[in-house]
């Protein structure tokens, strides 16, 4: 009869055992904290690029033709 | 006995923990009657009233990001230092995280609607029957402001291949939609703003009346290029409100906080001392951009003396004055008119909707006909419409009477990217900005893309960076 006690006692402490080894892969069960929220980051949008002569010369115009105009 | 106590404690265990970690708040929260849910939408109401965090209708800072900083009828250049707040161009606007901002608060209306709508009882009274038609027409509406910015133009067709955007109908706090098609999205529009209409809310208290439904079901129409069904409705709306002349027109548009002439929606209808705030500092900052030459150059000589709008619009250093209007009004309906005609190819009707409007706008004006149209503006970047067809002379004349009728209305943007989405480019402190043409479909949140598995991102946006 003790030797029925004791094995049902081994198997529990057994099963108890491989429980709480095995169904807690992961100890610390919460999501992996993000260091960086997504919340501030945002698409990267092309870089401005400098003007060209051509360019400069047309912006020049149109704030000649403002300032011209307009005082 | 001891059995007895080990089932009890088995069953204890197995029961007591139902629904321990459910954050829902079933019963505790949510309305019950129908002056509480009734509370939830005029919540909203009030915000569109006193312009406070409004995405659905807009208010003078959401008027200073689309048409001041992403349109064309502002001179970045010229930009002085007073105004170095304001974005450089579209794309200074989408390197900020906070332009998820609209994303966001359009579904949190939504999401107000979607509880209304789902927990409500329908149980015929005026009052709740009054809530449920502007649950449904509020949500109508954030779903076409989120289609008009978040998807790319539809085109005939192709609606079915097109993306929509995530459609949530029912409130449940863990659902994840992805993308729905265009066509989706379009029906879930279209259907609320008909079950609205059909509730017959004529109460203004409710602002989102059977009228301003019919005007929100045009305007989809008109943007998902259904010209039939947007003239049909833009006559009908023309018929209840009919255009005014120019002296009305004038009283109209400078009546900044309150409902006027033939307008049916607005923002602004409450003066608040935050109101007061937030207008009184997008008045400041815009007299710092001046309105592009581009822009002047849509009025001949002649107009600037004879056009009412001219005078409205901009003063003599080319800063605008015209006060923000952002909602619903008549010209809208018959601008729509016209550009339904032109593409049934009825152009003599066309041209005559745009002879009306003209008429009530300028002193003395003389019918234009079709010999004498006056000629493509070089300076405007749209080039073809918005079926891609070179403009012709008659398209031109309509899409400039549309830029100087909504200026400052948080059009134009919308007109660009309408109308082929053209790229053009700006210079500031010596660098050059290019609109390009992604840039007018603006990304999903990024947070959103990486919390719902298979949700996808409008293409041009594919590098994400840290602020």
């Amino acid at each position: 009869m003790k030797m029925t006690i004791h094995r049902i006692y081994l198997l529990i402490i057994l099963i108890c055992s491989v429980a709480c080894f095995t169904s807690c892969s992961k100890i610390d069960e919460v999501p992996p904290r993000q260091k960086q929220n997504s919340s501030s980051k945002h698409y990267k949008m092309p870089d401005p690029t400098p003007l060209s002569v051509n360019e400069s010369d047309s912006v020049n115009s149109i704030k000649n033709e403002y300032r011209n105009n307009t005082n | 006995m001891k059995k007895l106590y080990i089932c009890l404690l088995i069953a204890f265990i197995g029961s007591s923990c139902k629904g321990y970690l459910d954050i829902k708040p079933y019963g505790r929260t949510i309305p019950k009657t129908a002056e509480e849910f009734s509370a939830l939408m005029h919540k909203h109401l009030d915000e569109l009233d006193n312009g406070s965090s409004n995405y659905f209708v807009g208010n003078a800072q959401l008027l200073l990001q689309w048409d001041v900083e992403c349109g064309d009828d502002f001179e970045a250049c010229l930009t002085e230092p007073g105004a170095n707040t304001l974005a450089i161009y579209a794309g200074s606007l989408l390197n900020l995280s906070s332009a998820s901002a609209e994303y966001a608060q359009l579904y949190a209306v939504i999401r107000d609607c979607n509880i209304v709508l789902g927990e409500m009882k329908e149980d015929g009274t005026t009052l709740s029957n009054k809530v449920r038609a502007t649950a449904y027409a509020l949500r109508a509406v954030c779903y076409y402001q989120l289609l008009r910015t978040y998807c790319e133009v539809p085109e005939t067709g192709q609606f079915e291949e097109q993306l929509g955007v995530p459609l949530v109908k029912s409130f449940d706090m863990e659902e994840r939609p992805i993308r729905s098609s265009m066509q989706a999205t379009i029906d879930l529009i279209e259907s609320d703003l008909k079950t609205s209409i059909n509730y017959e809310c004529t109460d203004d208290l409710y602002r989102f009346t059977q009228d301003v439904c019919k005007g929100y079901l045009a305007r989809l129409y008109f943007w998902t290029k259904q010209w039939d069904k947007a003239l049909t409705l833009s006559q009908e709306m023309l018929k209840s409100h009919p255009l005014i002349d120019a002296d009305a027109y004038k009283t109209m548009m400078q009546s900044t906080f309150k409902m006027s002439g033939n307008q049916t929606i607005r923002a602004y209808r409450s003066y608040t001392s935050s109101t007061s705030t937030e207008y009184t500092a997008a008045v400041n900052i815009i007299k710092f951009r001046p309105v592009s030459k581009r822009f002047i150059n849509q009025f001949t000589t002649e107009e600037r003396t004879t056009d009412v709008r001219y005078s409205i619009d901009v003063n003599r250093k080319r800063q605008a004055i015209k006060p923000f209007f952002c909602g619903m009004r008549s010209a809208e309906f018959k601008l729509m008119e016209a550009e339904c005609y032109y593409h049934l190819s009825k152009l003599e009707e066309a041209l005559a909707s745009i002879n009306d409007l003209r008429s009530l706008r300028i002193t003395n004006y003389k019918n234009f006909t079709m010999n004498t149209l006056p000629s493509l503006n070089p300076d405007e970047i749209i080039k073809v419409d918005v079926e891609g067809k070179a403009l012709t002379p008659l398209m031109g004349l309509i899409l400039n009477e549309r830029r100087k009728e909504m200026f400052l209305e948080g059009d134009r943007f919308f007109e660009l990217k309408r109308n082929g989405s053209p790229e053009f480019w700006v210079a500031y402190n010596g660098r050059k900005y290019t609109t390009q043409k992604f840039m007018y479909t603006l990304p999903l949140p990024a947070t959103d893309i990486e919390i719902v598995p298979g949700l996808k991102q409008n293409p041009g946006y594919t590098e994400l960076v840290t602020n």
